[in-house]
C-alpha cells in the first residue's frame, strides 16, 4: 500500500489461498481503501467489512481484510516513525516465548519418527515448547485406531519431561470422547494444553470438555471476527484464545477481540504459522495487550528458508523467544523483488 | 501533563471527591508516569489502575484523567486529532445533549431551562431526577411531576433521557418507567436502580420499553460486561472522565458491540471530557445517540471548545483534543 506521499506499507493476508485473497483485496476491499486517510483505519475496517458483509463475515472476507489492515498499520507507523505497537497503545513486553509447531496430517503426512525428529529439532532450536498438530478434523470424528497416542509418545520421549508439550486435536473429538482422550494425554504424557478438542461449530461441546478435564483448553482460530470470538468465550468459555493476526481482520479487530478477551478474563495464545509480515504483525499486537498468554506460535524456521529471505532484518528469535521489532511501522523492510521471484518460483 | 519536549496535555478531572482523586495524581499517577513513554497508553492504564484500586471511583477519576491528557499530549506530537489515532472518524458530528438537573423542589425553574435549551438548538436533554432519597421509593415522587414539565416546555420535538440516579426499587422503577415512555415519550432510562444492583437493573429492562442505559456512574470494561450480561442494559454509557478514560471507553466500545449494545460517550465534567468524548463519540461506529455538550465553556479559560449548531457539535480536526486551556485566565476565573 503506497500513501501519496511514496511512503509504503506491507501487509500479510492469510496463507492458504492466495489466489483467494489477492481476489477478495483486488474486486471487493479496493474500492474502500484508494484516495483514503490510512489514519482512518478503523473506518476503512468497517467500509471493507460491511460493504462485503454477503460473502459471509466469517471466512475469507475477515482473510483478506487482515492483510489490507495490517498494511494501514505499517504505513501509519511509517508515515509517524514509530513502531506499530507504540500506535497500538504502548509496549507491555518486548519478547514472547514462542512454542514450536508442527502437523502429522492425521498420520499420513508426517510419520512417528519423523514427528520424533521434527520435536528433536524443535529443542535443538531453542524452543521450550512444542505442539503437535493432529489434524483429525470433524471429518475424521472420534478415530479408531487412534494415531494420536503414538505420536504423542514419540514426541514426549524425543523431547524429554522438561519441555511444555501440547496438542491440537484440530476438532478431532466428540465431547464425551475428547474428555477420555485429553485424560489420557494429561496422564500419560503431561500435557500442559489442549487445542480444540472438540468441533468449533458446536461451542457448548467445547464448554462441556472444559467442565471435565484440568487440562487448559485453548480455541478460537477460526472465529474470525469480534462476535465470533464472544460467542465462543461466552458459550465454550475456553481457558486460552488463539486468534491469527493474518485471518481474524488484522491488528484492528484483532485489537478488539483482546478487549472482550480482557473483558472476560480470557489471555491470548497468538495462532501464527508463517514467519513472515504476519508474525511481525503479531509480534507488536502481543507487545501491546494487557491480556497476553505465556507464549505465541511459532514454525520450524528450517522448513521455510525461502520465506525467511523476503524480509529484512530477519525476525529475532533467540533462546525460545521471539523479539518485537523496533523499526517504524511493523519494523521490517520487505524485498518486493524476492516475493516477485518466490510468486513465480 | 508535561512531556520532555514541553508539549502539555490537559483533562478535566471527573468525580466529586477531589481530595482522593488528587492524593492518587500526586503519589500514584505520578510514579507511574514519570518518565515513561507517551504512547504506552495500556501498559499505564493497567498500571495506574492497580495502583490505584483501593481508591475506587476517586481512583478511576483520577486514572482517566491522566488518560485523556495523554492522548491530548499524543495528538499534538503526532499532529493529529484524537480520533484519527483512534482509527478516524465513523462520523463528523453528534448531536448535544444538555443537562438539567431537577429534585422537585423548583419544577417551574427546571422547565424555564429547558425551553431556553431548546430555544438554543438542543435536540437532546437528559434531565437528571435528583431525588434520592431514604427509604427508596419516596411517596412524593417528583419523576413524573419534572417530566410532565419539562417535556411541555422543551416541546415534542425534544428527545429526553431521564436518569433516575438509582433512587428506585425495581418494581416502582418499573411503574415510574413505563409512564415517563407512554405518557412523555421518554427515550432512555438511565440508572433506574441502584449502580450495581445487576439483578434488578435486569428487571428494570425486561420490565419497560424505553432503552435502559446504565454505566455513566463510571464502569470498566468489567462492569459494562456484567451489565450487560446480567443487568441486560440495552446502552452502555461510558462517562470518560470516570470510567478509565479514552483507552477504556474503546475497550468498552468494542465489547458493547459485540453484545449488540450500543455505547453514549458521557461527559458532563467540563469541556476538555466533552472533546474527549466527542472523539469517542467521532470514532466509534456504535456510538450515540448523543453526547454531553456544556452550555457554554468556561468564559475565556478554554478555547477551540466546539460550538453546537442545529443541535450538533462537529469533532474538532486540531491536534489532541483540540481545546486549549488558557493559562493566564486560569486563575483569574478560578478566583485564585
Ligand atoms: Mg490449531
Amino acid at each position: 500500500m503506497t500513501a501519496s506521499n511514496g511512503v509504503t506499507g506491507w501487509g500479510e493476508c492469510d496463507a492458504d489461498n492466495p489466489p483467494l485473497m489477492a481476489a477478495f483485496v483486488e474486486h471487493s476491499l479496493k474500492k474502500h481503501i484508494l484516495g483514503e486517510d490510512p489514519w482512518d483505519s478503523a473506518r476503512l475496517w468497517d467500509a471493507m467489512f460491511f460493504g462485503n458483509h454477503d460473502h459471509g463475515p466469517g471466512g475469507a472476507l475477515a482473510n483478506s481484510i487482515a492483510g489490507v489492515d495490517i498494511a494501514l498499520w505499517d504505513l501509519k507507523g511509517k508515515l509517524l516513525g514509530v513502531p506499530a505497537f507504540q500506535l497500538l497503545g504502548g509496549r507491555f513486553r518486548d519478547r514472547i516465548r514462542a512454542y514450536g509447531s508442527f502437523g502429522v496430517g492425521f498420520g499420513k503426512k508426517v510419520t512417528v519418527e519423523q514427528a520424533a525428529e521434527q520435536a528433536r529439532r524443535f529443542v535443538r532450536q531453542g524452543f521450550t515448547a512444542v505442539k503437535l498438530r493432529m489434524q483429525i478434523r470433524e471429518n475424521r470424528q472420534n478415530p479408531d485406531p487412534d494415531p494420536t497416542f503414538a505420536y504423542a509418545a514419540a514426541v514426549r520421549s524425543a523431547i524429554g519431561p522438561k519441555i511444555d508439550f501440547f496438542i491440537d486435536a484440530n476438532n478431532g473429538y466428540s465431547a464425551g470422547r475428547g474428555i477420555e482422550v485429553v485424560r489420557r494425554l494429561k496422564e500419560e504424557f503431561d500435557i500442559v494444553l489442549i487445542e480444540e478438542p472438540v468441533s468449533d461449530q458446536t461451542h457448548q461441546e467445547t464448554a462441556e470438555v472444559i467442565r471435565a478435564v484440568d487440562t487448559p483448553v485453548i480455541a478460537g482460530e477460526k472465529e474470525y471476527t469480534r462476535w465470533q470470538q464472544r460467542e465462543l468465550i461466552t458459550l465454550g468459555n475456553p481457558d486460552y484464545l488463539n486468534p491469527d493476526t493474518i485471518k481474524a481482520g488484522g491488528l484492528t479487530e484483532m485489537k478488539r477481540i483482546a478487549a472482550i478477551a480482557d473483558a472476560f478474563g480470557k489471555p491470548i495464545i497468538c495462532h501464527n504459522t508463517r514467519p513472515t509480515l504476519g508474525t511481525a504483525a503479531a509480534l507488536h499486537f502481543i507487545a501491546s495487550i494487557p491480556n497476553c498468554g505465556p507464549m505465541m506460535e511459532y514454525i520450524d524456521l528450517e522448513n521455510f528458508p525461502e520465506l525467511r529471505r523476503l524480509m529484512k532484518p530477519p525476525l529475532r528469535f533467540e533462546g525460545g523467544f521471539l523479539c518485537v521489532p523496533e523499526g517504524p511501522g511493523l519494523g521490517v523492510e520487505v524485498d518486493e523483488d524476492a516475493i516477485r521471484k518466490a510468486a513465480k518460483a | 501533563m508535561r512531556s520532555s519536549e514541553g508539549i502539555s496535555g490537559w483533562s478535566d478531572i471527573g468525580g466529586r471527591r477531589f481530595a482522593v482523586t488528587r492524593q492518587v495524581l500526586e503519589s500514584d499517577a505520578a510514579r507511574c508516569i514519570t518518565g515513561a513513554s507517551v504512547w504506552d497508553a495500556e501498559p499505564l492504564w493497567e498500571k495506574l489502575h492497580a495502583a490505584s484500586r483501593d481508591a475506587g471511583l476517586n481512583g478511576l477519576a483520577a486514572l482517566s484523567a491522566v488518560d485523556i491528557a495523554l492522548w491530548d499530549l499524543r495528538g499534538k506530537i503526532a499532529g493529529l486529532p484524537v480520533h484519527k489515532l483512534l482509527g478516524g472518524p465513523a462520523r463528523q458530528r453528534m448531536a448535544a445533549c444538555a443537562t438539567l438537573a431537577c429534585d422537585g423542589s423548583h419544577v417551574e425553574q427546571a422547565a424555564k431551562r429547558a425551553s431556553q435549551m431548546a430555544a438554543a438548538g438542543y435536540r437532546w436533554l437528559r434531565l437528571a431526577v435528583t431525588a434520592r432519597d431514604l427509604p427508596l421509593n419516596t411517596s412524593a415522587d417528583p419523576a413524573i411531576r419534572i417530566a410532565a414539565a419539562v417535556r411541555a416546555a422543551a416541546g415534542a420535538g425534544m428527545q429526553l433521557i431521564v436518569n433516575l440516579g438509582g433512587a428506585y426499587l425495581p418494581t416502582r422503577a418499573v411503574e415510574v418507567g413505563r409512564r415517563l415512555h407512554g405518557e412523555f415519550g421518554v427515550r432512555y432510562i438511565e440508572d433506574p436502580v441502584s449502580l450495581d444492583h445487576l439483578r434488578e437493573l435486569a428487571q428494570v429492562s425486561e420490565g419497560i420499553d424505553a432503552l435502559v442505559c446504565a454505566g455513566g456512574a463510571g464502569c470498566t470494561r468489567w462492569a459494562a460486561r456484567d451489565l450487560i450480561e446480567h443487568g441486560k442494559v440495552d446502552v452502555i454509557a461510558s462517562a470518560i472522565a470516570l470510567a478509565g478514560g479514552i483507552t477504556e471507553a474503546n475497550k468498552i466500545a468494542a465489547l458493547a458491540q459485540s453484545l449488540s449494545k450500543p455505547l453514549m460517550p458521557r461527559a458532563p465534567h467540563g469541556p476538555l471530557a466533552a472533546a474527549a468524548a466527542l472523539h469517542v463519540a467521532a470514532s466509534v461506529l456504535t456510538a450515540g445517540p448523543a453526547v454531553d455538550w456544556p452550555a457554554a465553556a468556561l468564559g475565556g479559560v478554554y478555547s477551540g471548545v466546539p460550538e453546537m449548531q442545529d443541535g450538533f457539535v462537529r469533532v474538532s480536526q486540531a491536534p489532541g483534543l483540540g481545546v486549549t486551556v488558557n493559562l493566564d485566565r486560569l486563575g483569574k476565573e478560578s478566583g485564585a
